[in-house]
């Protein structure tokens, strides 16, 4: 009886051994989960959609140009890679949303300095500001293709539109917020004009600024796209009418999925920027 | 020790009044005001809230310009003196700019008045010094005590050497253990340099123990009713609270308060 007890409890002693072990990669995985979660969500949330994908089309037995599976998108990614499509159409959106950013990063932070210092300039312009902004920028877009034509100058127009007012509510904002006894000090330093800018107004209102120059990126990005929908020979926007009207859905994939690594890129450099400006700042104050 | 000098007063104020809005909503926040201070004093002003003190004292300072009467700073007038920097201030919020560490805290006046770099750091060390916070340059002010802060603002505010410094209830939003250091602390630099303080409070045994007058301030509309000369021998300490001198002192001004 001893002799076959003895075997036994070594079994359940390591049994158990291995058992801590299990808890204690578990306990790490979930350690890692909580500190990283995007590291374990993000694979987690790909591999729940591919299999939806593949499950909708073995149920529903769709054909290819309605829902195509993703081996086939794939396919077509570095087909349009390899034939030099996608670039070309990938620098032509980036090219104008890249210009109309920058028209309207700039009007927005003139035009916005200037209304955030004087109320009584924003009462004045402020109703032709917000019917500018209530008129579906969608509706007129084809309008401005005929006058600027089918080339880039209307994308970047349309670009410039539809990201100047989230960043010049930012601008008006990030201005106003200014602390009025850090403005009081200034002043009693006689700062000049410059100096009162530079040393308090900007940064001091940089992680409002900051916050809306992320949102007017990925603006811009969708100002070009609605100018290249409505007629353009190059773009992300022409490429996806192209394929639709052909019924290459697999290529209407292939841009969506570009599309989205771009903003997402975008959005995570201008977070790096952030980064490092705003870095010494208590956290809470980037927006 | 007595700083006091037998020259001009360096503050010369005559007749000031001030209006704040128009018709109905008028409110009378100064009038005749008249108050002369010498090199080297340190002058109390105390009286109930909305007596005018905060406006007086800016008004002192060229941040707000008074309705009728006139104001002068070193036989200049007060624009021409904040023109010539000659006013260091610090308010009740210690009001640093959230994105600068300490040092860089300590050298935005210098930046802004032009001061040759080479000299800002031995200018920045010195109040450092003079404050007690060598060892924090580098922190943000996130990451300081209120009465840190309010020490950097004090260091910011005589790092370009004012003649006068401007202080609004600088001690009003710390706890009262922190606020009697904050005094003896700000004693201590007021005796180490030559500069003349005046100080906005709504406490009076803070203004007893740090003035060398007080102005007591009547309410509506705000006046100097009664100067009250403290001879408290220096250096005064913690114990200087406890003499009978001082406690006669602090119920001279109570009175003087509450004669309004």
């Amino acid at each position: 009886m001893g002799n076959i007890q003895f075997p036994a409890r070594k079994q359940t002693n390591s049994t158990s051994q291995l058992n801590a072990k299990k808890a204690n990669l578990a306990s790490r995985a979930w350690k890692l989960m909580r500190k990283r979660s995007e590291f374990v969500l993000l694979p987690m949330f790909l591999i729940l959609v591919l299999g939806l994908w593949y499950l909708i089309i073995e149920i529903k037995d769709l054909p290819q140009f309605i829902l195509p599976p993703p081996e086939s998108v794939w396919k077509k990614l570095i087909q349009v890679i390899e034939d030099g499509s996608l670039k070309i159409n990938v620098g032509f959106t980036m090219k104008a949303a890249g210009y109309g950013f920058a028209a309207a990063f700039g009007f927005a932070g003139v035009v916005g300095y200037i209304l955030g210092k004087s109320p009584l300039m924003e009462k004045f312009l402020s109703p032709y500001l917000v019917a500018a902004q209530t008129v579906p920028l969608i509706a007129i877009a084809p309008l401005l293709v005929v006058w600027l034509g089918f080339g880039i100058a209307s994308k970047i127009f349309i670009a410039f539109v539809i990201g100047f007012f989230p960043m010049l509510v930012n601008v008006i904002v990030g201005i106003r917020l200014v602390n009025e006894d850090q403005r009081e000090l200034m002043r009693s330093y006689s700062a000049s004009w410059w100096q009162l800018f530079s040393k308090l107004e900007f940064p001091s209102a940089l992680p409002v600024l900051l916050g809306g120059l992320k949102i007017g990126i990925t603006m811009a990005i969708t100002g070009a796209l609605v100018g290249e929908y409505v007629g353009a020979r190059y773009g992300l926007g022409s490429m996806i009418i192209h394929a639709k009207e052909t019924f290459r859905t697999s290529e209407v994939f292939v841009i969506i999925f570009t599309l989205v690594s771009i903003n997402v890129i975008l959005y995570a450099l201008a977070s790096m920027v952030e980064a490092i400006l705003l870095s010494g700042r208590k956290r809470e104050e980037s927006v | 020790m007595n700083k006091q000098t037998m020259s001009k007063p360096i503050i010369e104020i005559q007749d000031i009044s001030k209006e704040f809005g128009s018709g109905p909503n008028k409110v009378e926040a100064l009038t005749n005001v008249d108050l002369k201070v010498d090199s080297g004093e340190f002058i109390s002003l105390i009286g109930p809230s909305g007596c005018g003190k905060s406006t007086l004292l800016r008004v002192i300072g060229d941040l707000i310009s008074p309705t009728t009467g006139s104001a002068q700073v070193k036989e200049k007038s007060v624009a021409q003196a904040r023109t010539d920097r000659d006013y260091g201030i610090v308010f009740q919020a210690p009001v640093l700019f959230e994105w600068r560490n300490v040092r860089r805290n300590i050298e935005l006046p210098l930046q802004v008045m032009g001061v040759p770099k080479s000299e800002w750091t031995e200018r920045v060390d010195a109040q450092l010094e003079l404050v007690g916070l060598q060892d924090f340059d580098s922190h943000y002010p996130w990451q300081l005590s209120g009465g840190m802060q309010q020490r950097v603002a004090i260091a910011r505010a005589l790092v370009f050497r004012p003649s006068i410094l401007l202080m609004d209830e600088p001690f009003g939003a710390l706890d009262e253990m922190t606020r009697e250091y904050m005094n003896l602390e700000l004693l201590n630099i007021y005796t180490r340099t030559d500069v003349t303080i005046i100080f906005v409070t709504h406490s009076i045994p803070e203004a007893v123990f740090l003035s060398t007058r007080v102005a007591v301030m009547s309410k509506r509309p705000g006046t100097i009713s009664h100067v009250v000369p403290i001879e408290l021998p220096h250096p005064r300490s913690f114990d200087t609270r406890e003499t009978s001198q001082y406690f006669e002192l602090v119920t001279e001004v109570r009175e003087a308060l509450r004669e309004h």
